[in-house]
C-alpha cells in the first residue's frame, strides 16, 4: 500500500516538476473536455436518445475537442521533438485551431 | 354550413305529412277476399295513419314493381296458405322489394305452405312442420284456447324483447294473445332479433291428435320459440316475422286474455300490432344524418386538411322521425372513430342540452388528432337494434409539420446545446491562455534546449 502511495506521490511531484505549464493547461483542458463528455453520456442514459442529432452533435463535440487536445500535446512535447522535425509548436497550434473550427462548424451544422 | 342544416330542415319538414317514411301505399296479400272482414280493426288502424291499403288475394296477378320502380312501399302477407305466388310475383322479386326500400309484414300460421317458409328462410327464419301449433298447457288463454291449450298468454314484461325503438313496454297494456306457428330466428344473424317469444312452458307440436301420447320430443320449445321476429335490412329496410294471422285479427284485438284462475284483462295486441306496424313501415326509430361539421378549435369553416395534433371540434346533427314529424335525436352512446385502416381515436360524443326549438340532436365533441399522418376517415357507426342504421364517413387529409413549424429548440436537448456551446467558449479561452498566459516562452525554450 505504501508502494502505491510512494508511486503516486513520486508522479505527482515529477509531473509538477518535469512537465512544462503549456502542457499542464493542455491537461486541464482536456480534463474538462473528458468531464462535459462524461456528464451528456450520463444524461442521455437516463432522458433517452431523442433527439438523437443533438446528442451526437453534443457528445461528438467533445471527442473531437479532446482528440484535437490530445493531437496538440503530442506534437507540442518537447521530448517528442525529434518525431515532428518539421512541425514547430505554432504549426501545430495552427493546425489545433483549423481542426477546431471545422468541427465546430460540423458540430452546429448537426444540433439542429 | 348554418344554411344547408337550415336547408335540410326544411325538405324534411315538406316530407313530413306522410305519416310513413317509405309510403303510404300498402299491399296486403289474402288467401281469400273473404277473410276481408277478419282484419276490419287492423284496415282502420292502418287508414287512420294514412295508408292505401290494396287488399289482394293470391289467386289474380300482381306486380310489386314496374320500371324498376316499386309499385307498393309496404306489403303485409296474410296469406299464410299460399301454396305459389301470384302472377307476376316471386321470391326473387319480394326480396328485390326489400332490397328496394320497401318494407315487409310475413305472418303465418299451422297451414303455413312452402312458399312462405322458403321466403322466411330468405331472412334466416325457419318455421316450423306444417300444422304444429305452439301449445302450452299453463298458459293457455280460458276463452280462446280452451279446447286445445293452443291460444297462449304472453306476458310482455318478461317475454317481449326491452328495445324501446321497437316496441315500447309501456305502449302494451296487456298481455299479447297468439295462436299460430312456432319459428327459430338464428341467432348468429345480426341483424335479427326475436322481439316476442313464447313462455317456459310452450312447445311445438301437431294440433290435430293431442289425444295420443307423443313417441318423440318436440322439435322446439320453451324460450327457442320464437313468437314475433324483426329484422332490419343493411338498407334499412324492414321486415317482421309473425307466427300467427290471428293475432291481427279483431277477435284476438278485442279479446280478454284470461290465463286459468286469473281475472280477464284487455289483451294488448292491438297496440302492440300498432307499434309493430308503426316500426316495420318506418313510422318511428327512423333516424337521419342531417349534416356533419367539422373544424379547428377557433375556427368556424372546415380546413382543407390538417396537422398531425391539431385540437379539432366534431360535431353531428342527427334528427329522429316519429309521429310524423322530426324530431331531435337523444342519445348518450354515439361514438366518433378516427380511422385509418385501424381506429386511431375512438370517442363518445357529446349531446349539446336541447331547447324547445331543437329539431336536431347535436352531437359533439373536441379531441386532439393523433401524430399520424395519412388520410383519416370520420366515422360515426352507430348501430342500435330498431334504429336505423347511420354510418357516416367524412374523409379529410392529416398532414405532418412542415420544416418551420416544428419547435426551433427542444428543451430536452439543451444540455447537448450547453456542451457544444462551452466546448467553443472552452477553446477561446483556453486558446486565450495558451497563446497570451506567458506559457510559450516555456515551451519554446524547453525546445530550445
Amino acid at each position: 500500500m505504501s508502494e502505491v502511495q510512494s508511486a503516486i506521490s513520486t508522479l505527482l511531484s515529477s509531473y509538477a516538476k518535469d512537465t512544462p505549464k503549456s502542457l499542464k493547461l493542455i491537461d486541464g483542458y482536456m480534463v474538462y473536455v473528458l468531464l462535459t463528455g462524461i456528464i451528456q453520456f450520463v444524461y442521455v442514459c437516463i432522458a433517452g436518445t431523442f433527439p438523437n442529432n443533438a446528442f451526437l452533435a453534443g457528445f461528438i463535440s467533445t471527442v473531437a475537442a479532446f482528440v484535437l487536445a490530445a493531437n496538440l500535446r503530442i506534437q507540442t512535447n518537447p521530448k517528442n521533438a525529434s518525431q515532428f522535425p518539421t512541425t514547430s509548436p505554432e504549426r501545430a497550434f495552427a493546425d489545433f485551431i483549423a481542426c477546431n473550427v471545422v468541427v465546430h462548424f460540423a458540430v452546429a451544422n448537426f444540433l439542429g | 354550413m348554418r344554411a344547408s342544416v337550415l336547408l335540410s330542415t326544411l325538405a324534411m319538414a315538406l316530407v313530413a305529412h306522410a305519416t310513413s317514411l317509405t309510403g303510404p301505399r300498402t299491399l296486403v296479400l289474402l288467401d281469400n277476399l273473404d277473410e276481408t272482414d277478419t282484419y276490419l280493426d287492423l284496415w282502420t288502424d292502418l287508414e287512420d295513419r294514412d295508408y292505401n291499403v290494396t287488399l289482394h288475394d293470391v289467386s289474380s296477378p300482381i306486380d310489386l314493381s314496374k320500371n324498376d320502380q316499386r309499385l307498393f312501399d309496404n306489403l303485409i302477407i296474410l296469406s299464410p296458405k299460399m301454396k305459389d305466388y301470384p302472377q307476376g310475383m316471386s321470391a326473387k322479386s319480394v326480396v328485390g322489394f326489400v332490397a328496394d326500400g320497401g318494407n315487409i309484414i310475413i305472418a303465418g300460421s299451422p297451414e303455413l305452405g312452402n312458399t312462405l317458409r322458403e321466403l322466411s328462410r330468405e331472412f334466416d327464419v325457419e318455421f316450423d312442420s306444417r300444422f304444429t301449433t305452439v301449445l302450452d298447457h299453463f298458459n293457455y288463454d280460458q276463452d280462446l284456447g280452451k279446447e286445445k291449450h293452443d291460444a297462449i298468454v304472453v306476458d310482455p314484461t318478461t317475454h317481449m324483447a326491452k328495445f324501446d325503438a321497437i316496441v315500447p313496454l309501456e305502449k302494451v297494456p296487456g298481455p299479447v294473445l297468439f295462436r299460430g306457428i312456432a319459428h327459430y330466428a338464428n341467432p348468429s344473424n345480426s341483424l335479427l332479433t326475436p322481439i316476442l317469444w313464447a313462455p317456459q312452458e310452450s312447445y311445438s307440436w301437431e294440433s290435430v291428435n293431442l289425444g295420443e301420447s307423443a313417441d318423440q320430443d318436440p322439435t322446439i320449445s320453451g324460450k327457442d320459440i320464437s313468437l314475433v321476429s324483426v329484422m332490419q335490412a343493411r338498407n334499412n329496410a324492414r321486415i317482421a316475422f309473425l307466427g300467427s294471422t290471428e293475432m291481427l285479427s279483431d277477435t284476438f284485438f278485442s279479446a280478454s286474455a284470461k290465463r286459468s284462475g286469473e281475472d280477464g284483462v284487455v289483451s294488448g295486441n292491438r297496440k302492440f300490432i300498432e307499434e309493430l306496424t308503426k316500426w316495420t313501415f318506418q313510422e318511428k326509430s327512423a333516424l337521419d344524418v342531417v349534416a356533419v361539421e367539422h373544424h379547428k378549435v377557433g375556427e368556424e369553416e372546415a380546413p382543407a386538411h390538417y396537422r398531425i395534433k391539431d385540437n379539432m371540434t366534431y360535431s353531428i346533427y342527427i334528427a329522429e322521425y316519429h309521429d310524423g314529424e322530426w324530431h331531435p335525436f337523444s342519445a348518450d352512446d354515439v361514438q366518433l372513430e378516427l380511422i385509418m385502416l385501424d381506429p386511431y381515436v375512438r370517442k363518445t360524443l357529446d349531446q349539446l342540452p336541447l331547447d324547445d326549438q331543437s329539431t336536431l340532436g347535436i352531437f359533439t365533441t373536441t379531441l386532439q388528432l393523433p401524430d399520424q399522418y395519412g388520410v383519416f376517415k370520420f366515422t360515426v357507426n352507430y348501430k342500435r337494434p330498431g334504429l336505423t342504421y347511420i354510418e357516416s364517413v367524412t374523409t379529410v387529409g392529416i398532414h405532418p409539420f412542415r420544416h418551420d413549424q416544428y419547435p426551433r429548440f427542444i428543451s430536452q436537448a439543451k444540455p447537448y446545446y450547453t456542451s457544444a456551446a462551452s466546448m467553443g467558449v472552452g477553446l477561446l479561452i483556453f486558446s486565450f491562455v495558451y497563446l497570451w498566459g506567458g506559457l510559450e516562452s516555456s515551451a519554446k525554450s524547453t525546445k530550445k534546449e
